[in-house]
C-alpha cells in the first residue's frame, strides 16, 4: 500500500536535511504508528505519504515513494488526496467551512461526486457524529475532541484507502483520546490502512500492528504490537515519547462566581498577590465571565482549565488589561487600571509568530529590555540564545521561537505572565523544558497563569488550578 | 481502491477554456494574500471612518502599508494572470462594500497594466514590481469617480441652486487639477508602498524564508 | 447561518450590483431613496434590527451634511465634507444591500453560486480561500495588536516618532502568523481536492424560487417608482 525506500528530504531554506534515510513498507489494512521525538522527522515522513512533499512544501527529495500504486513525485496532489485522507495536527486550523455537514461535504464536492452521493455520505457521517457532538453547531465552538471527530469524518468521507494522522492526541483530554481510539478502531475494522505520527502511544495499544521509531530523520527501531505492549514507560521516555496520559489532580483554587465550575470549592476570599473581584464580562451581549472573587499567588503556577467557551482566554485578557470589564483587579494590594495591567503583564501566545517584532534575536531581546537596565549579552547567554543572536526570529524552529518569547517576557520583568496552550504538539523532552521555563518564570516572583488542556504539562508545571465553566 | 459506483463523475480531462496554467497552490496563495491585503487596508481605513479628518492620513497610509504584503505576494507569482485575479478578488469585496461599479472596472484595468509592467520585467525585476504596485494602487481613485464623472447632478441640486456663490467655489475646487493631484498623490503613495515592501522583503521576509 | 431560508445567493449578488450601478451612475440620485428602502427592508426581513436602524440614520446624517449644512454655512472647508457626504450617502445605500449578502450567505453557498454560474476555477477557488481567510487574518491582526500593546509598542508618541518602525512591527508579525496559520488550512484543502481539475459539484446547488421572483418584482416596482416620481433631468 505504501512503500518508501531510502528516502531523504531537505526543506528549502533549511540547512540540515529533515529526513536522511526513511524506509517503510505498509501493507493494506495495517495500522502503523510512526513515533519519535520532536524533530525526528515523523510528521515530515507523513507528508511523504500524502504528497505534501514534494507538491506543497518546497525542497529536495531523494529516493522513491509509492502510495497506492502512484509515484508521489509525479502524481498530482489531488490524485494522492483522493487515495489518502489526512488529519493534520490542529483540527480547527484545517476546517474550511463553518459546520460539520459542509466540512464533510467539502472533499466530496471538490472531487466532483454527484450531489446525491454527497448527500448520502454527509447524512451518514452526521448520524455517526451526532453521538458525540451537536452537528448543527459552529465548528469553532466545539471542544478539541469534537473538532477532532469532525476532522476525521471530513478526511475519510471520500473513502480513501489510506488514512494519515499527525499527532491526533495532542490537545485532547483523556475522554476525547478514548473516543479517538474508538473511532480509529472502527476505521481499521473497515479495512482502512492507517498511519499515525505520534509521541504519545499508549492509547493506541489495542489497535496498532506495528510501531516504527524515528531518530534524526531515519527509521531506526521497529516494535511489533506484542513487543510494544511489553515495553515499560521508561523505555518510551528514552525515545522522547510520552506514556499514558494520566488525569492530573491539582488543588482547586478557592473562588466564587457563576463561572467557577466546582461549587464545593467556593470558600471565603483567598489571599494572593493578584486579586480579582466582581468581574462580570459581557461580550456581544452575552456574559462570558462571572467571577465574584479569586486570588492568584505570586511565585506559583495556576492552571486555568475548563471547556472551550468557558471564558479562559477572556480571563487572561481581563487580567492582562486587554479586555475592559467591570470589576477590580489588584496587584500587591494596589488597584490597577487597564493600562497599568498591560504594563505589568505578558502573554506567551499559542502562535508565537504574532509576537516576534524585530529582525534578529538580539534586537528582540533588546526591545524587551528597553526600559530595564539589563546586560543583554549576559541575558542571551543565560537563556542559551547566544548562538542564535544574529538569526531572524522567524527563521528559528517553533520551539526556539517560543523560548525567545518567554525570554522576552522574563527580561521585561513582567509580574503577570500568561501561557496560552504552550505545549501543543510537543514531545516529552520539550515538555520538560517548557515546564522548566514556566517554573522559572514563577520562581522569579511572577504570577503565572497557564491555560492548557495538556494534562502531562499540567502535571509537570502547575501548582493549583481554577476550573471555569461556560455560562 | 474506491468502488466504481462512487468514482467521481468528472475525470481529469476538462473544458480546455477553463484550464488555467495556475496550480491549486497558486490559487490558494492569491486568496491568502488578497485576505491579508484587505485586512491591512480595512484596519487602517477604519481609523478614517471614526474621524473624517483622519482620512487625509489614513488614505495614503493604507496604500503604503498594503505595499508590504503585495510585494511579498509578487515574489510568489509564478504565472501571468495571478496579479489580475488578485485584483478581481479585491474589487469584488469592495463592490460588496458599496464601492461604485466603475471602481471595479478601474481596479481590473489597473491590474492589467501592472501585469504588463511585470511581464516586461519578466516577473523578476524589483523595480518593475515597485512600479507595478504603484500602478495597481491607482484603483484607489475609483471610489471618487462618480462625483467627478457627474458633478452636474450635485451642483444642480436644490442646495447648490440656493447658494450659487458657494456652488461656484465648489465647482472651482473639483476641477481636473484636483483630480490629477489626487491621482499623483495615489501614485506616489503606491511608489512609497512598493519601496517599503521591497525594503522589508530584504530586512525580514527573505531572512525568515518566507520570500 | 441564516435564521430562515433566504434568497438564492445569485439573486443577492445581482441585487448588489444592480443597486450599485443605479445609485452610482450619472443621475443615480433618484434611486437613493428606493435603494435605502430596499436595504432597510432586507435588514428587517433578516431581523438585523441594528442595521435597519443605523442605516437610515447614517444616510439621513449624510444627506443633511451634503444638502443642509452648505445652506446654513456655505464655507469651502465644510464643502469638502459635504462633497464627501454626497458620495458617502450613495456608498451607504450600496453597502446596506451588500451587508445583507455578507450576513446571510456562507462561503459555501457563495462557492455554490459561482459554480452554478460556471465562473472560471481560478476565481472561484481563490475567492473561497480569501473568504475563509478574511476572518482568520482579522483575528491575527487583533492578536498582533494585543501583543504590541503588552510590549508597550502602541504608544502614540513612539508611533509618530518612528512611523515606519510601527508599521513594520504590525505588518511583519501579521503576515508571518497569517501565513503560518494558512499553511495547514491550505494543505488540508488541497489534499481534499480544492483547486483540482475535477469539476466540483455542490451538495445543495442554488435554486431560484418563488421568493426570488417576489423579490425581483419588488425591486422592479421600486425602480419604476423612482423613475416616475423623480422630477426628471433638468
Amino acid at each position: 500500500m505504501i512503500s518508501i525506500d531510502g528516502t531523504g528530504w531537505t526543506y528549502a531554506n533549511a540547512e540540515e536535511p529533515s529526513l536522511t534515510d526513511v524506509t517503510l513498507c505498509v501493507t493494506p489494512g495495517e495500522f502503523v504508528v510512526l513515533c519519535g521525538a520532536s524533530g525526528s522527522g515523523k510528521s515530515t515522513a507523513l507528508r511523504l505519504m500524502n504528497g505534501l512533499i514534494p507538491h506543497f512544501h518546497e525542497g529536495t527529495l531523494t529516493g522513491a515513494v509509492q502510495v497506492d500504486g502512484l509515484k508521489t513525485a509525479t502524481a498530482r496532489l489531488d490524485e494522492l488526496g483522493l487515495r489518502t485522507g489526512t488529519v493534520l495536527q490542529h483540527p480547527r486550523r484545517q476546517f474550511f467551512t463553518d459546520s460539520a455537514g459542509e466540512e464533510v461535504a467539502f472533499a466530496l464536492e471538490n472531487f466532483g461526486y454527484e450531489p446525491a452521493v454527497v448527500h448520502a455520505r454527509v447524512d451518514a457521517a452526521l448520524t455517526a457524529l451526532a453521538a458525540c457532538l451537536p452537528v448543527a453547531a459552529r465548528l469553532r465552538l466545539l471542544s478539541g475532541g469534537q473538532q477532532q471527530q469532525v476532522a476525521l469524518a471530513a478526511a475519510s468521507a471520500h473513502e480513501p484507502d489510506i488514512l494519515l494522522l499527525d499527532e491526533p492526541s495532542s490537545n485532547l483530554d483523556a475522554d476525547a483520546v478514548q473516543r479517538l481510539t474508538a473511532s480509529l478502531a472502527l476505521l481499521k475494522a473497515r479495512g482502512m490502512t492507517i498511519v499515525v505520527a505520534e509521541h504519545r502511544l499508549r492509547y493506541l495499544r489495542g489497535i496498532l500492528d506495528r510501531v516504527v521509531v524515528m531518530r534524526e530523520g531515519r527509521t531506526e527501531v521497529q516494535w511489533s504490537a506484542q513487543q510494544f505492549r511489553a515495553l515499560p514507560d521508561e523505555d518510551l521516555a528514552r525515545e522522547g515519547l510520552r506514556g499514558e496520559a494520566r488525569p492530573v489532580d491539582l488543588p482547586e483554587l478557592a473562588a466564587a462566581g457563576g463561572s467557577v465550575a466546582d461549587p464545593a470549592t467556593k470558600g471565603g476570599p483567598s489571599t494572593g498577590a493578584l486579586q480579582l473581584a466582581d468581574i462580570r464580562c459581557r461580550l456581544a451581549g452575552r456574559t462570558v465571565l462571572d467571577l465574584d472573587h479569586v486570588a492568584f499567588a505570586a511565585g506559583t503556577v495556576t492552571a486555568i482549565r475548563g471547556a472551550n467557551g468557558a471564558g479562559k482566554s477572556t480571563l487572561a485578557r481581563v487580567v492582562t488589561g486587554l479586555q475592559s470589564c467591570p470589576g477590580n483587579v489588584r496587584l500587591d494590594g494596589r488597584k490597577l487600571s487597564r493600562r497599568a495591567r498591560q504594563r505589568a503583564s505578558a502573554i506567551v501566545m499559542q502562535d508565537v509568530q504574532r509576537q516576534l517584532f524585530t529582525d534578529s534575536v538580539d534586537a528582540e531581546v533588546r526591545l524587551a529590555a528597553a526600559r530595564n537596565d539589563i546586560d543583554v549579552d549576559q541575558a542571551l547567554r543565560e537563556l542559551d540564545l547566544t548562538r542564535f543572536a544574529d538569526r531572524h526570529p522567524l527563521s528559528l524552529s517553533g520551539g526556539q521561537q517560543q523560548r525567545l518569547v518567554i525570554a522576552a517576557a522574563r527580561i521585561s520583568r513582567r509580574r503577570i505572565v500568561v501561557f496560552d496552550e504552550p505545549s501543543s504538539g510537543v514531545d516529552q523532552r520539550h515538555l520538560q523544558s517548557i515546564s522548566d521555563q514556566i517554573r522559572q518564570v514563577a520562581h522569579e516572583g511572577a504570577v503565572v497563569l497557564l491555560i492548557s488542556h495538556d494534562e502531562d504539562l499540567l502535571a509537570l508545571a502547575a501548582d493549583a488550578q481554577l476550573t471555569l465553566r461556560p455560562l | 481502491m474506491s468502488s466504481n459506483a462512487t468514482t467521481p463523475v468528472a475525470p481529469a480531462s476538462e473544458d480546455p477554456r477553463l484550464r488555467l496554467t495556475m496550480s491549486a497552490r497558486d490559487l490558494v496563495n492569491i486568496g491568502i494574500f488578497a485576505a491579508i491585503y484587505l485586512v491591512i487596508v480595512f484596519t487602517i481605513s477604519f481609523a478614517g471612518v471614526v474621524s473624517p479628518l483622519l482620512i487625509v492620513v489614513t488614505f495614503p497610509l493604507s496604500i503604503i502599508v498594503a505595499g508590504i504584503p503585495y510585494m511579498l505576494f509578487l515574489t510568489r507569482v509564478k504565472h501571468a494572470g495571478m496579479v489580475t485575479i488578485f485584483a478581481v478578488l479585491v474589487a469584488g469585496i469592495y463592490l460588496l462594500a458599496g464601492h461604485p461599479w466603475i471602481s471595479t472596472v478601474v481596479t481590473v484595468v489597473a491590474a492589467l497594466l501592472a501585469e504588463a509592467i511585470l511581464l516586461a520585467g519578466r516577473y523578476r525585476s524589483r523595480w518593475a514590481a515597485i512600479l507595478a504596485y504603484a500602478v495597481f494602487s491607482l484603483w484607489f481613485i475609483g471610489p471618487l469617480l462618480p462625483i467627478l464623472i457627474d458633478p452636474d447632478e450635485y451642483f444642480s441640486s436644490a442646495t447648490m441652486q440656493a447658494t450659487p456663490e458657494y456652488a461656484d467655489k465648489m465647482r472651482d475646487f473639483l476641477t481636473d487639477q484636483v483630480l490629477w493631484m489626487y491621482n499623483a498623490a495615489t501614485f506616489i503613495a503606491g511608489l512609497l508602498g512598493g519601496l517599503l515592501g521591497a525594503a522589508l522583503l530584504r530586512k525580514h521576509f527573505r531572512k525568515a524564508g518566507l520570500a | 447561518m441564516p435564521s430562515r431560508p433566504g434568497l438564492d445567493p445569485r439573486t443577492k449578488i445581482i441585487a448588489v450590483i444592480a443597486v450599485s450601478a443605479a445609485v452610482m451612475s450619472a443621475g443615480g440620485g433618484r434611486f437613493i431613496a428606493a435603494g435605502l428602502l430596499l436595504a432597510v427592508g432586507l435588514a428587517v426581513w433578516e431581523r438585523a434590527w441594528r442595521r435597519a436602524v443605523v442605516l437610515p440614520l447614517f444616510v439621513g446624517a449624510s444627506a443633511a451634511l451634503a444638502f443642509w449644512v452648505p445652506l446654513v454655512r456655505p464655507h469651502p472647508a465644510l464643502g469638502a465634507v459635504a462633497t464627501g457626504s454626497f458620495l458617502g450617502l450613495r456608498f451607504a445605500v450600496a453597502l446596506g444591500v451588500g451587508m445583507h449578502l455578507i450576513a446571510t450567505t456562507s462561503p459555501t453557498q457563495l462557492s455554490a453560486a459561482f459554480r452554478a454560474w460556471r465562473i472560471p476555477r481560478g476565481i472561484t477557488v481563490s475567492t473561497s480561500v480569501m473568504l475563509r481567510f478574511l476572518p482568520l487574518v482579522a483575528t491575527e491582526a487583533t492578536a498582533v495588536l494585543d501583543a504590541m500593546r503588552l510590549r508597550g509598542l502602541t504608544g502614540l508618541r513612539a508611533m509618530l516618532r518612528h512611523p515606519i518602525l510601527a508599521i513594520e512591527r504590525f505588518t511583519v508579525p501579521l503576515i508571518a502568523s497569517s501565513l503560518r496559520v494558512g499553511e495547514d488550512l491550505a494543505a488540508s484543502a488541497m489534499l481534499r481536492g480544492l483547486g483540482s481539475p475535477h469539476r466540483p459539484t455542490s451538495m445543495t446547488p442554488p435554486r431560484f424560487g418563488g421568493r426570488d421572483a417576489t423579490f425581483a418584482l419588488v425591486v422592479a416596482a421600486l425602480a419604476a417608482g423612482s423613475v416616475l416620481l423623480s422630477p426628471g433631468p433638468a
